[in-house]
């Protein structure tokens, strides 16, 4: 499908249509990396900006959601390391940790957020959440097949470990 | 429905989510007003341009280390060309840095740099304009003003920052900028050589720190793109950049360069030579103008007592450039003493 416009192929109307469709991929992509809902919400809103500031940098419509999951993966890597650095140059005194964690009771849950790093989170969710190929997710995070389909593997067993653990301990 | 997916669907999604984004395309909206004026009126440029603006401004914060260097290539690319080729000329006017240094010091209080995010290193936005103040000048209401200040003295020169952030000097902050401008050029020698090793044909590797993309050119008739691509790729992935860090891959026809171009191409060159010899020459920046005159400034970190080192950098410098430039030129070094200080 293609359309075509002042705005490229994505006019403001399609934008919203197209975000609401995938707003909760977007949001729990986000959760997922920042565990708590107001940053998950910034991260929205910024995703929101910086998709529709590059509106006309997406060439088919049909890329509207791997483009949009990349700019949250981008925007949420962000959000972590601003994060980490006002921790540590100033503002450590001043930064009390007033985010509260969602509670989910669940322990895979609790392990898909805590456990694995961010390179682990974005795979699992790619491959699981969203059901995407080897292939595909291959072509979106720029690596090789077979290293994707090790890493995802070796998470996956990683997970089971985890899951064990907690089950047992 | 799989374990992981029905494990995801229980993170709930609040109410707000587009009332978010919403406020996000509002946000765009209002940017592209303010960015998207006629084409030849006075317009606010975005804020990348600053990159060279801080080059030209003489400041010496490891961001004009790269910048300048950049600029060279840029003058090929489209859009790279209007970021950073305008600031460079500007050399009669007063840079954005020393406006606010000036009239801070008027309302009492020392601003010690300004420097653009390169996002280079965490939490380091390139969106945003940093302004350093002297520590003990630094309190919430300097702070304030500065900002204020910077924005006025940055909407006048008709530049538009997404955000100001005014914090206090910290050297480690300063030298950590200097460790990654470091890592930055060997990081891209690197890539070079990889790929020259492995047969390919490359005229340039290198960060544009201000856009947070790595840029390679490589000629027209090299064209085994794609594989280039996943070389560089693989680098990156193995220095632990993140998987989607911005590859700009061009192939262009630099044998065909006009005469500016070319002479960026090669004041890059001898920029290079220069930056290997870092540990001796102490290179803090190189800047040029082409205004009237090509005019070079080098500034270094060198103190009066290495006079000697100094002249070595200046004939090194001529010698190059007489080997190809026919016009006069002037080459002016810049050692610690004249600069204004920086650290406490």
């Amino acid at each position: 499908m293609t359309l075509s416009g002042k705005d490229g192929i994505l006019n403001e109307k399609l934008f919203i249509t197209l975000f609401e469709t995938h707003k909760d991929s977007i949001y729990r992509m986000a959760y997922l990396y920042v565990k708590n809902q107001a940053d998950s919400l910034d991260i929205v809103q910024e995703v929101a900006y910086r998709a529709f500031k590059n509106r006309k940098s997406l060439k088919e419509l049909s890329y509207f959601k791997t483009w949009i999951l990349k700019i949250t993966i981008n925007a949420s890597i962000n959000l972590l390391r601003k994060k980490k650095k006002v921790v540590e140059l100033h503002f450590s005194s001043e930064l009390g940790t007033h985010q509260t964690e969602e509670r989910y009771s669940d322990l895979l849950l609790h392990e898909l957020l805590n456990t694995l790093d961010e390179d682990e989170k974005k795979l699992i969710f790619l491959k699981y959440y969203q059901e995407y190929t080897f292939q595909e997710i291959s072509e979106m995070v720029g690596s090789p097949i077979s290293t994707v389909k090790s890493k995802i593997y070796r998470t996956l067993e990683k997970i089971r470990l985890e899951h064990q653990k907690e089950e047992y301990s | 429905m799989n374990k992981i997916q029905s494990e995801l669907e229980k993170i709930q999604i609040p109410d707000e989510v587009m009332d978010r984004m919403y406020k996000g395309i509002e946000n765009a909206k209002r940017e592209e007003k303010t960015t998207g004026m006629k084409p030849n009126s006075k317009r606010k440029k975005l804020i990348g341009s600053l990159a060279g603006l801080v080059a030209v401004g003489g400041l010496f914060f490891g961001s004009t280390l790269v910048s300048p260097a950049m600029a060279e290539m840029a003058s090929k690319i489209p859009y790279l060309n209007e970021v950073f080729l305008k600031d460079l000329d500007k050399d009669g006017e007063k840079s954005v840095f020393a406006l606010v240094r000036e009239e801070g010091l008027r309302r009492g209080y020392e601003a010690q740099g300004l420097r653009v995010g390169q996002g280079l290193m965490e939490g380091d936005d390139p969106d945003k304009v940093y302004v350093l103040l002297k520590s003990k000048d630094y309190n919430e209401k300097t702070k304030m003003d500065a900002e204020k200040l910077t924005k006025e003295m940055l909407e006048k020169k008709g530049y538009y920052a997404k955000s100001i952030e005014v914090l206090p000097f910290k050297a480690d902050f300063y030298a950590s900028m200097r460790r990654i401008n470091r890592l930055e050029i060997d990081q891209a020698k690197e890539i070079q050589s990889l790929l020259k090793k492995k047969g390919y044909s490359v005229d340039y590797v290198g960060q544009i720190a201000s856009m947070r993309k790595l840029l390679v050119i490589i000629p027209e008739s090299e064209n085994r793109v794609d594989e280039v691509r996943d070389i560089v790729r693989n680098y990156l992935t193995k220095k632990d950049f993140e998987a989607e860090y911005p590859i700009d891959l061009r192939t262009m026809d630099l044998s065909n360069m006009d005469q500016d171009t070319k002479l960026e191409k090669d004041l890059h060159t001898i920029f290079e030579g220069l930056m290997a010899k870092k540990e001796t020459y102490k290179i803090n920046s190189f800047t040029y103008s082409t205004k009237n005159q090509l005019v070079i400034t080098i500034e270094t970190s060198l103190e009066k007592k290495d006079q000697k080192q100094k002249e070595q950098i200046r004939k090194e410098v001529a010698a190059q450039l007489d080997k190809e430039y026919k016009k006069p030129y002037t080459i002016n070094m810049v050692g610690l003493e004249e600069l204004k200080p920086i650290g406490e």
